[in-house]
């Protein structure tokens, strides 16, 4: 049974992958990441760590994925360009990448004997939260401080708008705004 | 049901899977000159990090693994939130999003 | 030997080179006067330092008669050691009176001479460096020393040769002399670098070169005599004019006519001869070394004087005439006679300035033509120098009791116990000289003249700064041979006397007689010696007043001997055999070809250039070109780049580690 749905996720999990790599359309790939995600999640709960398993699903492709998304919105249609770089290049690249991938999952590989049973707790919440806050309390504390400088970054490169050689035109822009909205006479549209 | 005879499914599976995946992922780092694409060609090579890690906790029945992917999870977030945040601003820049547009790394 | 050490020495030598660095210092600032007190001074004060060594070296007793003076040691590195040391036997005692009487001498005539050129002072601060590097060869007590001052008067030849060096064939003259003598001066350095060869590891911490260390050790330099021997000889050859290295005396008379005077008649070209009467010792030890000595001199003093016959330059004349009676000089040391052939180097400096000055003196008057077949009849306006040059010509013609007669005698008699072909040579060069000196004498001084009106008009006898040096070596070409009247004519021979105990040594292998005297076997007596004197002086009186009969009645027979056998005798001895052109086209040529075409074109501009120059260059951009397309500043090739590197990695690993 088990292995019926591995195969089965796996498959679909290196199809949804594939596509994602290989579609023009940015918001496309996008929803093909998103059920790539799903799949490996699905994967995760077949390995018992349930609880990695539904973040997964809550984090990256609940969050991160739909963070994803209004970005592509935002930034509008991409227009396709030619790709530059010959063809040699192109295939050479190609083989050493699959090449890596192929010494990698041969050294892997290898060891193809079952799991052996786990016990019914394993992967629980408690089990994992147990080491998370005694023997790496320190790095689950600086990944606090990560999140927070995180923040603090992306609030602070989202606002740049208001300051910088930008600024000056978003100066004027909101100044031609107030004054439009002070009184229309003297100002032209 | 017919009884399907596959092969059992051990820690090798898991792996080989995972190397699968983190390919497909470079590949797409590589391969796709669209700036999002490429994000998400890393978000999936991350995961692919994840599946092996949480692999190989399963297979030592450790959790260190499951520790260590909760990390990832975050770290992936923040990545992802401030880089997103920097593609922003490059669009205002250039208004494109196609890396090799941004050659200021050249000589 | 015992030694005595004085200081004195190193003056006669440091006296003339004060003098140059002098005048060569402070040139034009110098009023004339003091121009010439400098100059001549420091020589007249050399000369007479090296009178009271001679006085001083008389008072010691016979064995040990050897003055000594080492200023500093100069090279002690490892086996090889060299001193700079002045050491002063009777031979050298001659040489240094020499080398400053004769000297003093052209140095007063030419303040006459040089008056007005504007390089006045640069003249004589070379004349006194050329003294200078003379006295340190002859002074010198070890052979590096002696090849020193050789170098310095090859240097002096140079400078002074071109002097006139706005013309430029005098400074194309004076390449070729300092040219053709390195060539020599080559196998002069291979030959003192055999013996250093052979001796080095032997002698202790003595000084390797010096003569005295070298004639202790003749046991070690035997098996090398033959091959030092030639060698130095070839160096010889070069600075004294001999075959096959001679070309370049007679382009030296481009010079000033004293300095072809004092250095292509009296010193320098007789250094080479000094050198092979200093080495006696070591050629004593090769019976070939020998041989091929003497049958290059007389060699030489035959093809020279024929040449002689044909000149019409005045200067050319006496420079052939120079080159044949150096042939002499080393036919004399090749029979093992040294001595003889130093006391020709000693009359032949007398007599053969004095032909030079003289000339000099009719140049001047002529206001600087050469050529013979423009004089004649000038004895009348010029009459010290023609007097003064008769004596001369009787001298060099071996007339008794001039001195050429005394020394020529005592070389052919010596030549004739040894081999009696190169008698033969030897006497017929004789009969040349006489010969070609009464033509010279002749075409200049006597007959009508040929004189051009224009120049007629200022002929005039030379001041008394030019006649005097001409008169007192008149007196020298007189009675300079007296010093050897033979022993079987009555005198003491005095300078054989002097002489004979730096010769001691030189016999081993000599075919002749021992410095005028028997060796055992050789049948020895006075009639021989009264017969060869008679028949040479008796040839050379017929030959010289053949020679002035034909020159001066307007014989018909120098033109029908110019046109025997269509002219082409006279053509081959007139164009000097075309040694310069065979030697233009077999060496100077191929090595002009080989500089340019395959050294320059090829090795420089090519490989060197072009390939290892430029092309490293080349190489290293266009390489650097290669590398820069790796940082093309695009994403995705930094990321492939570090897949691929991780690929490696990753591979090395396997394969290091056996496999995961």
């Amino acid at each position: 049974m088990e292995a019926l749905f591995f195969y089965l996720f796996a498959t679909l999990a290196v199809l949804a992958a594939l596509l994602t790599v290989t579609r023009r359309d940015a918001v496309t790939s996008a929803f093909w990441l998103i059920s790539c995600f799903l799949c490996v999640a699905a994967l995760f709960a077949l390995l018992n760590a349930h609880f990695i398993a539904i973040l997964q699903i809550l984090l990256y492709a609940g969050a991160i994925m739909v963070l994803f998304l209004f970005v592509i919105m935002f930034l509008g249609k991409d227009k396709p360009k030619q790709g530059g770089g010959s063809r040699a290049m192109l295939a050479v690249g190609f083989l050493v990448i699959l090449g890596l991938g192929a010494t990698l999952a041969r050294l892997l590989g290898k060891e193809t004997a079952a799991f052996e049973a786990a016990p019914a707790s394993f992967g629980a919440i408690e089990r994992v939260s147990e080491l998370l806050l005694s023997r790496y309390l320190f790095a689950f504390e600086m990944t606090g401080l990560l999140l927070t400088v995180a923040v603090i970054g992306a609030v602070h490169l989202a606002r740049r708008e208001a300051h910088g050689s930008r600024g000056a035109k978003a100066r004027a822009d909101a100044e031609l705004t107030r004054l439009k909205a002070r009184g229309g006479e003297g100002v032209d549209a | 049901m017919p009884e399907l005879s596959l092969p059992t499914v051990g820690l090798g599976h898991y792996l080989s899977l995972s190397a699968a995946l983190f390919t497909i992922g470079m590949l797409g780092v590589v391969f796709r000159r669209n700036a999002l694409i490429m994000f998400m060609s890393i978000e999936l090579m991350l995961t692919a990090v994840n599946l092996s890690f949480l692999a190989f906790s399963r297979a030592r029945l450790d959790h260190t693994g499951h520790v260590f992917v909760l990390f990832v999870l975050a770290v992936a977030a923040a990545e992802a939130a401030v880089g997103l945040a920097i593609l922003v601003e490059l669009f205002r820049k250039r208004d494109s999003v196609d890396v090799d547009d941004f050659r200021e790394l050249m000589e | 030997m015992h030694e005595t050490t004085v200081t004195y020495l190193r003056w006669i030598a440091l006296l003339p080179l004060l003098g140059a660095m002098i005048n060569g210092l402070f040139n034009r600032r110098l009023p004339k006067f003091a121009t010439d007190t400098v100059a001549v001074g420091s020589v007249v004060g050399a000369f007479a330092l090296s009178l009271k060594a001679f006085l001083d070296l008389r008072a010691l007793p016979v064995a040990e008669r050897y003055l000594h003076d080492t200023l500093f040691a100069w090279m002690p590195i490892g086996d090889l050691r060299v001193d700079v040391a002045f050491g002063v036997d009777p031979l050298t005692v001659c040489m240094i009176l020499l080398v400053t009487g004769v000297g003093a001498l052209i140095h007063i005539y030419s303040t006459g001479y040089m008056k007005g050129d504007g390089g006045y002072q640069r003249y004589f601060a070379y004349l006194n460096l050329f003294i200078f590097a003379m006295l340190l060869l002859v002074l010198g007590d070890n052979l590096l020393l002696l090849f020193v001052g050789w170098e310095g008067v090859g240097l002096c030849s140079y400078l002074l040769i071109g002097f006139w060096f706005h013309d430029i064939n005098n400074s194309i003259a004076g390449k070729k002399a300092f040219v053709v003598n390195r060539i020599g001066d080559f196998g002069f350095l291979l030959g003192m670098l055999v013996i250093v060869k052979a001796l080095s590891g032997h002698v202790g911490d003595a000084s390797v070169l010096s003569f005295r260390v070298m004639a202790e050790h003749t046991e070690l330099l035997g098996p090398v005599a033959t091959l030092a021997g030639l060698l130095l000889f070839l160096g010889a050859t070069g600075k004294s004019a001999q075959i096959p290295l001679f070309v370049w005396l007679p382009d030296a008379m481009a010079g000033p006519t004293p300095v072809s005077a004092l250095i292509h008649a009296a010193t320098m070209v007789t250094a080479g001869v000094y050198m092979v009467a200093r080495m006696n010792f070591l050629y004593a030890l090769s019976e070939t070394a020998l041989l091929v000595i003497a049958v290059v001199g007389a060699a030489t003093a035959l093809v020279a004087a024929t040449i002689a016959l044909t000149q019409t330059d005045i200067k050319k004349v006496l420079a052939y005439s120079t080159v044949s009676q150096l042939g002499y000089m080393f036919l004399a040391c090749g029979v093992g006679a040294y001595g003889v052939g130093i006391f020709h180097v000693l009359t032949h400096a007398f007599f053969k300035a004095l032909l030079f000055l003289g000339a000099g003196s009719v140049i001047h008057a002529m206001h600087h033509e050469q050529n013979m077949l423009k004089m004649g009849a000038l004895r009348t306006a010029l009459p010290w120098t023609f007097r003064t040059m008769f004596v001369a010509t009787l001298a060099i013609a071996g007339i008794f009791p001039f001195a050429g007669f005394f020394s020529k005698d005592e070389i052919l008699y010596n030549v004739f116990l040894g081999n009696v072909a190169l008698w033969c040579v030897g006497f017929g060069v004789a009969l040349l000289t006489a010969f070609y000196m009464a033509r010279l004498i002749a075409l200049t001084f006597l007959g009508s003249s040929r004189v051009e009106a224009e120049t007629a008009k200022h002929l005039h006898e030379s001041p008394m700064s030019m006649v005097a040096p001409l008169l007192v070596l008149a007196v020298l070409s007189l009675a300079g041979g007296w010093i050897g009247w033979p022993e079987f004519m009555g005198g003491s021979n005095m300078l054989h006397h002097w002489l004979a105990p730096v010769f001691a040594g030189g016999h081993a292998a000599a075919h002749g007689a021992d410095v005028g005297h028997a060796v055992e076997g050789v049948q020895h007596s006075s009639a021989k010696e009264w017969l060869l004197a008679g028949v040479s002086f008796v040839g050379a009186l017929l030959a010289l007043l053949f020679g002035l009969r034909v020159y001066t009645s307007g014989s018909s027979l120098p033109v029908s001997a110019g046109k025997f056998a269509r002219g082409v005798p006279y053509r081959l001895l007139h164009r000097k055999y075309f040694v310069d052109e065979i030697y233009d086209a077999l060496i100077v040529r191929p090595i002009h070809f080989l500089s340019d075409t395959v050294l320059w074109r090829v090795v420089d501009a090519f490989l060197i250039d072009g390939i290892l120059v430029n092309g490293s260059g080349r190489f290293l951009s266009q390489t650097g070109h290669l590398f820069r397309t790796l940082q093309n500043g695009l994403l995705r090739w930094y990321v492939f780049s570090f897949s691929a590197g991780v690929l490696l990695v990753v591979v090395y690993l396997i394969r290091r580690g056996g496999a995961s």
